[in-house]
């Protein structure tokens, strides 16, 4: 695979995205809804494809794939159950949406803090994000790496791979905040859907079309298409993997901030429904992706290696291929961008402006000059060991889902109260770092189980043993439900 | 003119469904559909599952009245 060609197409793909993110731009952004929210103003299908950029990162043609090779169908069954859980945005979608409107919040963490009366609370629940959030953005770096070096033996170096990756991403998120990343991502989900149903389509009908493909996975791979199957998923290992994956659209800061974002319910509407029709096509050409693989490659050692040699084989047209790898460098440049974006509003305004009272102007500039910041921290990580970078990034979507307890409790239970929510975020969030550093599994369950079960635990009791800000709860809550005019 | 939210009934039952849908993708392919091993076992449960799962959101999010 000759690198010359593989930067051509990169080259072609940064000029038309630029060309994107600059048009993108409509002045210089007053304030910080402005930035990092869009103005509030965001239209349903630029949503809608923002938030399937977002979501869907290198993660589904390398990982899901090899998890795909490896596993066989529960790898679907997980990515699937994921989708449902985004029902969870019917629920808190609307809820979400009225309070930022009614109270200006820029970000999820900033939500908690006043819901629950405590600047204390947004600080720590903003710190826990920066936590988990950023080694999960570090192994996209290092996936995409890994890929262009594995793709072209070595001729784009890892540290080249991951350092074009990173540069796209911050800027992109500079040059107009959430705008620029909104568009910017709405041609890589456009790019990275194009590019991997067209070389699905293309290896399937190689191998004898739909039809085929599924007999032979029946026949030559017993298990392929059944759980437990081959014994990869078991039930418990199923469980863990998808647990933290059901919460993720509101656990998850960089897609709950985009809740935050339509001009209108209509917008919203449009967003989520955009999404998980867009979820569900990307979700089969990843795992029917994943069983080509299988079936043509059975005997590769590492999963992970299955995407780069179906792509480098026969099967694949060397121009589809590097459109493919285009498509997988968009998903996870579109991924830390937004990543980046969220952590460096709530850097500025649930850290920063929480610890001394800093004007609009003051916080973006702030938010601004942190985005570069962060990208270097990412980078960084991503350089580290292999080994340390999987344990994080497993660690990270765990990890979050302690968010889950404060922010359903700050809608639909009035005697949460601050104290329940640090608490639980600390103690919770503490227990599933140590899990999984020390790679010791409580009852033979996954470190995300632990997490969560010890949140809602913690933050139940130390609330209920706390006092709760009555009246902000009430008001709270009354705003989520209470329908703004048309 | 602000006003709060009333619930219509059915669509609470159709947000109800969906965890129930959920718990079933988990329990129904680990049992009743582990010794199927073709297309037609989990592999078309999860989907018919998730499809579901989309349309309820279509039919519940078109409720919505367009709030600005």
């Amino acid at each position: 695979m000759s690198p010359g060609w593989i930067w051509t197409g990169v080259a072609i793909y940064v000029a038309v995205a630029l060309v994107a993110a600059v048009w993108s731009r409509v002045g210089r952004a007053a304030d910080m809804s402005d930035y990092f929210l869009g103005g509030r103003r965001m239209g349903g299908f630029v949503s809608a494809m923002s938030y399937s950029a977002t979501t869907y990162s290198a993660f589904m043609m390398i990982g899901l794939a090899g998890l795909t090779y490896a596993g066989g169908v529960g790898a679907l069954g997980f990515e699937l159950l994921y989708l449902c859980g985004v029902t969870l945005v019917l629920v808190f979608g609307p809820r979400f949406w009225r309070v930022g409107k009614a109270y200006g919040y820029v970000t999820p963490t900033e939500m908690i803090g006043h819901r629950y009366g405590s600047a204390a609370a947004g600080t720590t629940t903003a710190l826990a994000s920066f936590v988990f959030l950023l080694p999960y953005a570090a192994v996209q770096l290092a996936g995409v790496g890994y890929l262009l070096s594995g793709m072209t033996g070595g001729a784009i170096s890892f540290t080249a791979g991951t350092l074009v990756a990173l540069v796209l991403a911050v800027v992109f998120a500079m040059i107009a905040g959430l705008r620029s990343v909104a568009w910017t991502d709405s041609l890589q989900s456009a790019v990275m859907m194009i590019s991997a149903t067209l070389v699905v389509i293309v290896v399937i009908s190689q191998l004898g079309g739909v039809g085929s493909f599924l007999d032979s996975l029946s026949s030559d791979h017993p298990g392929a298409l059944t759980v437990p199957g081959t014994g990869f998923f078991s039930f418990s290992t199923f469980l863990a993997l998808t647990l933290p994956w059901i919460f993720f659209s509101i656990s998850n800061p960089q897609v709950s901030q985009r809740l935050f974002t339509p001009g209108s319910m209509r917008d919203l509407r449009r967003m989520l429904i955009g999404f998980l029709i867009f979820g569900f096509v990307y979700t089969f050409v990843a795992v029917f992706w994943g069983f080509a693989a299988r079936l043509e490659f059975p005997e590769l050692e590492a999963a992970d290696s299955a995407t780069p040699t179906l792509l480098a084989s026969d099967l694949v047209p060397a121009p589809l291929a590097i459109i493919v790898m285009i498509g997988v460098l968009a998903a996870c440049v579109s991924t830390i961008d937004s990543i980046m974006l969220t952590l460096s509003s709530m850097v500025s305004r649930d850290v920063v402006g929480a610890a001394r009272r800093s004007s609009e102007r003051a916080q973006l500039m702030i938010g601004k000059l942190v985005i570069p910041v962060i990208g270097v921290l990412a980078y960084w990580f991503a350089h580290l060991q292999l080994d340390l970078i999987a344990v994080l990034s497993v660690s990270a979507s765990a990890g979050l889902l302690v968010m889950v307890p404060p922010i359903v409790g700050a809608f639909f239970w009035r005697r949460g109260t601050a104290a329940g929510v640090i608490t639980s975020v600390l103690v919770a969030g503490a227990l599933v770092l140590v899990l999984e550093f020390s790679q010791v599994s409580l009852l033979g369950q996954g470190s995300g189980i632990w997490g969560l079960v010890v949140a809602v635990t913690i933050f139940v009791s130390v609330s209920l043993a706390t006092s709760a800000p009555h009246e902000r709860a009430a008001e709270f809550i009354r705003t989520s439900a209470r329908r703004r005019s048309p | 003119m602000r006003r709060p939210e009333t619930r219509k009934p059915w669509t609470t039952w159709l947000l109800v469904s969906v965890p129930v849908i959920m718990v079933a993708m988990f329990v129904v392919p680990y049992t009743l559909l582990r010794e199927v091993d073709a297309w037609y076992g989990s592999l078309l449960f999860w989907t018919a599952g998730t499809a579901a799962v989309i349309t309820i959101n279509v039919v519940v999010s078109l409720t919505w009245e367009n709030e600005r």
